[in-house]
């Protein structure tokens, strides 16, 4: 962990010019809030930065250039990678006073945001239009659109509709020299390389988004939410299987196991069957007889592969109080243990079953417990290690089995992350997937967008080649649980594995 | 086979099957300092700028190797090669079908439709191609093979480099394998197509059909001469001749069609259409044919992507100046729901297609939105980028060219900004 020894007050004079001396936090007690997100690293920077415009944040680029500081955009903090966390002694800026909704076009269905917008207000503010914004990672409530950009978040109703990168139209974002940019528009296309698709989910490397231009949906005629319990997980990866290969693209498709049933009983009551070893939760949408048709399916596929109970809602509120269990999940886990290490792994829908079994047996080799909680349509496993973080054994069973159940996922073809992203947590993981061409490649976008560091880079100049988010998502950047005492050794890179 | 582009000939072509050898032919152009133009079925050969530089033709044509089926997991493998007609048939025993249609699919390949980010008839409710692509595997200007995302319907892992590769027209490496999410086939499809004798009213009751509460596999609104001829397709007795066709194709279960059907027709009808008619999947598919011969046969011919207000807008202004100005038939097929609409025109000589084709551009500088002059005469080619400006962004642009193909071995001159 990095800690913030000496304070550039010229730094900080720099930028208390620029945004208003209110807006520069330094204090050393001040900085500890921005110190970590959801996941388990830290970092403290060397100061935070609150902008209020678009061109604010470009002059505080410029300023973190003149004084050769390094830049890390931040929202809500609540990556679950260590996307937030800032390295190097960064600057923080923090866009939490961009929060305008600037334009709705309702007949066109597009809104333009600020990147500080928190991801349920937009659905909230539009909602009078009849139209959502479709994206809704379980942290919506407090989880920002520009985070959501610099993660391509995903969340439960993606199976359908897709996850971020699909609902963005174009970005204004201000590069590393400090020039705004327009990638994209408020078209569904635009000409010249798509740059708003390499942007989104490039975790903060490549420059900061400044406004948001996304598509927004109609609302549904219809909805209707299923819950079925089961005894097995194995009955309910079949029905998952069963309801796909009927034809059908659920809405949301999400499951939860024994440990996280336990875990939320206490919390909701919901008083499901005491022999129940896995809840499935179903949703379609659409007009009524589309949802008639599915519903129908759907509950006999759930009776055939021998459903214990199922619950039904088709109003607001019942279906409130039908998710709740899902929804409140992880929080849930606080029961258990008091830390929780949620992973982040996909695997092919048809490997579930199997991939679910390893994860149970790697728990149980390494002794440590393991909850469920997933969006089962997409093969988007959540793992949750449930560990205590006073005992640093414990830290470090934990970290050993993530990287356990990341292999197991990409042995079964499948990838790092569906919706987390790479951040400190899954550099080292990368050769599992990417060979050195692979990442030499991706490395060569990131150069075009901040520029090359010069070999006679003055020492103690940050490379230019890192200037956004210094340390994240290439391997060698960071180590994850370093906060813990993790070292490099801790993690095994197993070689590259072919994609053909 | 016919390897020329905008007029120019290779020294050389080159036919690799296996990525091997394709890896094996962009090293040696690299090495020699030559260019290259990639080629699939050359369906939308006619889009791009003319070629700065054109050695070798790459054609990929017989580059298929297998394709990685997995019906469960509704995803595909399939290398560059492989038409789309090819895929769907393999796709279509499962149930299930590429999430996005080309035209002229028999011929169109998936790598080819991929790299010049193709349009088709459904993008009202599919979007554009890039929004199913989870994974793509390209070859580098050198010869070297990488792959990014993944083949899993949910992926971030590092930067999405096939995002950036869609669209691309191979200018930053070659698409050679490509992973998509597939789409299960509805078990009910039909096509409503209704004619209008005005154009607002057509284009009033389309957009109520892209803001109501199911969204239509496609919505597309045909104005111009090309409106009879998608009218008469199906042996429609014959409309008068200043008509706009709306077509409004419907998928889901039974009863969900069933009741969409219904809803369009009762829109159309209380709307004041002239007439309609309700077709079967195969019927149907003589209309769509036809709107494909319409965009084959243009010898103008030009993509405008607005809001798709904007692209209502634009298309009648354009249809205004050009009666005044030219003399042409002038056809624009709309896809409301995507926002997308593409200009047509067969003028009678070569004079009317310089006036006409410049009347266009400039129409459509003028638009907020993006475009491309997709077909036009080669005079006109040279002097003027067939791609609209896209602002300060084009320095970016270079810069990441720059970065994969320095010595502009790929497809040269051809992009946005002669990139």
């Amino acid at each position: 962990m990095s800690t913030n020894n000496s304070v550039n007050s010229n730094l900080i004079s720099d930028l208390s010019n620029a945004v208003g001396e209110q807006y520069v936090i330094w204090q050393a007690e001040d900085l500890l809030v921005y110190e970590y997100d959801g996941s388990i690293d830290k970092a403290t920077p060397q100061a935070v930065v609150l902008p209020e415009t678009a061109e604010e944040v470009s002059e505080v680029v410029k300023i973190a250039n003149k004084h050769g500081a390094y830049i890390v955009a931040r929202g809500a903090g609540t990556s679950l990678s260590g996307g937030a966390v800032p390295l190097r002694d960064a600057v923080v800026i923090a866009l939490t006073r961009l929060t305008s909704l600037i334009e709705v076009d309702a007949k066109n269905r597009i809104a333009i945001v600020e990147p500080g917008m928190i991801n349920l207000h937009l659905s909230q503010r539009v909602s009078h239009l009849g139209l959502f914004y479709a994206p809704d990672p379980a942290s919506q409530k407090t989880c920002t659109i520009g985070g959501n950009i610099g993660e391509n978040a995903g969340g439960p109703h993606c199976l359908a509709l897709g996850v971020t990168t699909n609902h963005v139209l174009g970005l204004e974002v201000v590069l590393a020299d400090g020039s705004l940019n327009w990638f994209g528009g408020t078209e569904r296309e635009s000409t010249g390389y798509d740059l708003r698709g390499a942007f989104v989910g490039s975790e903060g490397t490549l420059g900061i988004v400044t406004k948001i231009a996304v598509r927004l949906l109609p609302k549904p005629e219809t909805i209707h939410s299923m819950l079925a319990a089961f005894t097995t997980m194995d009955a309910a990866s079949n029905t998952v299987s069963a309801i796909i290969a009927a034809g059908m693209i659920p809405s949301a498709l999400e499951m939860m196991d024994r440990k996280t049933i336990d875990a939320v009983e206490p919390f909701y009551n919901p008083g499901y069957p005491a022999e129940a070893e896995a809840v499935l939760i179903v949703e379609v949408d659409g007009l009524y007889e589309a949802v008639e048709e599915q519903t129908e399916t759907i509950l006999s596929i759930c009776n055939q592969n021998g459903a214990m109970e199922i619950r039904e809602a088709d109003d607001e509120d019942t279906r409130t109080k039908l998710w709740e269990t899902r929804k409140g999940a992880i929080g849930a886990y606080g029961t258990i243990a008091p830390t929780y290490y949620l992973v982040d792994g996909v695997v092919p829908r048809t490997k579930l079953r199997q991939v679910l079994q390893q994860v149970d047996q790697i728990a149980a080799e390494l002794n440590v417990t393991v909850a469920n909680v997933f969006h089962a349509g997409d093969g988007n496993i959540h793992p949750a290690i449930l560990f205590n973080e006073q005992n640093p054994d414990e830290v470090k069973q934990a970290i050993l089995a993530g990287s356990k159940i990341l292999e197991a996922c990409v042995a079964a073809g499948g990838a790092l992350s569906g919706e987390h992203g790479i951040g400190i947590e899954k550099q080292a993981y990368m050769p599992l997937v990417f060979n050195e061409n692979d990442l030499e490649a991706m490395s060569r976008l990131r150069t075009a967008f901040i520029g090359e560091s010069p070999d006679n880079e003055p020492i103690g100049v940050p490379s230019l080649g890192e200037r956004f988010n210094p340390g994240k998502v290439f391997p060698g950047g960071a180590i994850h649980g370093e906060a813990y005492g993790i070292t490099s050794e801790s993690f095994r890179s197993t070689g590259t594995q072919d994609w053909q | 086979m016919n390897y020329s582009v905008d007029g120019l000939t290779p020294k050389s072509i080159e036919r690799p099957e296996t990525i091997n050898e394709l890896s094996d032919v962009l090293s040696t152009v690299h090495s020699h300092g030559l260019s290259a133009i990639p080629l699939g079925g050359r369906t939308r050969i006619k889009v791009g700028n003319i070629p700065s530089s054109y050695d070798v033709a790459i054609d990929l044509s017989g580059f298929i190797g297998k394709i990685e089926h997995e019906p469960g997991d509704m995803t595909v493998v399939v290398n560059a090669g492989v038409t789309l007609s090819t895929l769907n048939k393999l796709l279509a025993a499962e149930g299930q079908r590429m999430p996005f249609e080309v035209r002229n699919p028999d011929k169109a390949t998936i790598g080819g439709s991929v790299a010049s980010n193709a349009p088709g008839h459904r993008q009202s409710s599919t979007g554009g191609i890039r929004d199913w692509v989870i994974g793509m595997q390209t070859v580098l200007a050198d010869g070297t093979v990488t792959k990014s995302g993944g083949r899993v319907v949910k992926n971030v892992q590092g930067y999405e480099m096939h995002r950036l590769n869609t669209g691309a027209f191979g200018t930053l490496g070659i698409v050679s394998q490509i992973a998509f999410k597939l789409v299960p086939i509805p078990a009910e499809q039909q096509t409503i197509i209704a004619w209008f004798d005005d154009d607002k009213t057509a284009a009033s009751v389309g957009m109520s059909f892209v803001n109501g509460v199911f969204m239509p596999e496609a919505i597309t609104l045909v104005s111009g001469p090309a409106a009879k001829r998608v009218v008469t397709a199906n042996g429609e007795s014959l409309p008068p001749d200043n008509i706009w066709a709306l077509l409004i194709r419907l998928g889901g279960g039974v009863r969900s069609v069933e009741r969409q059907v219904n809803e369009v027709v009762g829109t159309v009808g209380s709307q004041g259409a002239s007439g309609f008619s309700v077709l079967d999947d195969s019927e149907a598919s003589k209309t769509w044919s036809e709107l494909e011969v319409i965009h084959k046969q243009a010898e103008i011919s030009a993509r405008l992507i607005s809001r798709p207000s904007i692209a209502l807008t634009t298309v009648s202004s354009i249809e205004k100046h050009l009666k005044i100005n030219a003399d042409s038939d002038i056809s624009a097929v709309t896809d409301l729901g995507f926002g997308s609409t593409t200009i047509t025109a067969n003028p009678s000589n070569d004079a009317e297609s310089l006036k006409v084709a410049k009347l266009i551009n400039n129409q459509l500088l003028e638009t907020s939105g993006s475009f491309v002059i997709e077909a036009c005469p080669l005079s006109i080619k040279q002097e003027m980028d067939v791609f609209s400006h896209v602002g300060n962004s084009i320095n970016l642009m270079r810069r990441i060219k720059h970065e994969f193909d320095p010595n502009y071995t790929l497809n040269p001159g051809r992009f946005v900004g002669k990139i």
